[in-house]
């Protein structure tokens, strides 16, 4: 098993890069896509987001200076790269970022690649009407089961501030789906 | 019974003092409720988001990011005209900001040098060849008091006088003058 340092070693290494940065996506592609997806919900939006962030973690590697760890960082290109979709729809259309959520969530019901129950829609919908930040905390710690310490690395955050975040998300939610269901 | 005694609690609480170091993260008991309430609510909700991906995309995605990066590696940077020129624009302010204080001051430098010795005589015959003058002008600079002058009136002079000037004036005195 290789360390990984020797890893991104071989990242860095233009004799070995192509084939260390296969195996890259190889182990973290599923893991990744699944992130962007519950960011910007639509599958094709989450194709295009997806393979911006591995040319960006390939263009970038050698400036990788190892401060944090390898995924931390491949997380939070993903998650940058997906909230600057999200920001660049709202602007092309001139309209706000909720509003872009709202029509997201609401195109749900028609989508081929959505296959959720009643409860799941009335669950992402009540994740989209969330804040930016609640959103991404509540998806990660939830749905993607991560530590606050490890989510801290990646959204640059402090612990406590996540825990606050995810518990207002959880009391919205729970708000959003008892006035759906009543 | 010496050994027994030795694995006992009893033991362990003597020798450590009741104290058995343990700890808890700061604010732990703080953010307990909150985690609880948490736990509890979502409990109740699925761990499933409802999303799908078509068939075989994984196993195509990779291949798809591996192809457009080598095509990018290959493709000569271009820069497009839109974005060059949004990139020159702040140096095109600058310059333009940079060239209007430099003329301005040249010309307000010349302005406040500009004085009747510094014209050159090119300058003054230009403006006189460019210019007409007429004696309303002049009298606007220099007043009328000159019209009233009669210093060279000609009425003063009687003819004896002037016959007599002509007739004793030393021929040599011009000439005299012309040299």
């Amino acid at each position: 098993m290789i360390s990984e340092i020797e890893f991104i070693a071989k990242l860095k290494d233009p004799k070995t890069k192509e084939n260390a940065f296969r195996e890259l996506i190889k182990q973290y592609k599923e893991k990744l896509y699944w992130h962007i997806r519950k960011i910007v919900i639509s599958h094709d939006d989450a194709d295009d987001v997806l393979q911006n962030t591995f040319i960006k973690i390939f263009k970038n590697i050698q400036n990788f200076n190892q401060e944090s760890k390898l995924y931390s960082w491949m997380y939070r290109i993903a998650t940058n790269e997906s909230i600057t979709f999200i920001n660049k729809r709202a602007k092309e259309r001139n309209i706000d970022i909720e509003e872009v959520y709202k029509e997201l969530a609401g195109s749900l019901e028609s989508d081929d690649y959505f296959s959720g129950d009643e409860i799941q829609l009335i669950l992402q919908k009540a994740i989209a009407s969330l804040p930016k930040k609640q959103k991404l905390v509540f998806n990660m710690k939830y749905f993607e089961e991560m530590k606050y310490e490890e989510m801290s690395e990646i959204l640059k955050t402090s612990v406590g501030a996540l825990k606050a975040s995810y518990f207002h998300a959880v009391k919205k939610i729970e708000q959003f789906i008892k006035t759906k269901v009543d | 019974m010496k050994k027994n005694l030795k694995n006992s609690i009893e033991f362990i609480y003597k020798k450590a003092g009741r104290n058995l170091y343990f700890s808890f993260p700061p604010n732990y008991f703080e953010d307990l409720d909150n985690a609880i309430f948490s736990k509890i609510t979502t409990s109740k909700l699925s761990k499933k988001t409802g999303f799908k991906t078509p068939k075989s995309y994984f196993s195509d995605v990779e291949n798809k990011i591996l192809e457009k990066i080598s095509k990018e590696q290959h493709q000569p940077k271009v820069i497009n005209f839109k974005r060059r020129i949004i990139k020159l624009i702040p140096y095109l302010v600058a310059a333009s900001i940079a060239l209007f204080i430099t003329f301005n001051s040249l010309i307000y430098r010349e302005k406040k040098s500009i004085t009747f010795d510094s014209l050159s005589k090119n300058d003054i015959e230009l403006w006189f060849d460019s210019n007409t003058l007429n004696s309303s002008d002049i009298v606007t600079v220099i007043g009328d008091d000159f019209l009233e002058m009669n210093d060279f009136s000609f009425s003063k002079f009687k003819n004896e006088n002037l016959e007599n000037y002509l007739y004793n004036i030393d021929n040599q005195l011009f000439l005299d003058e012309k040299d």
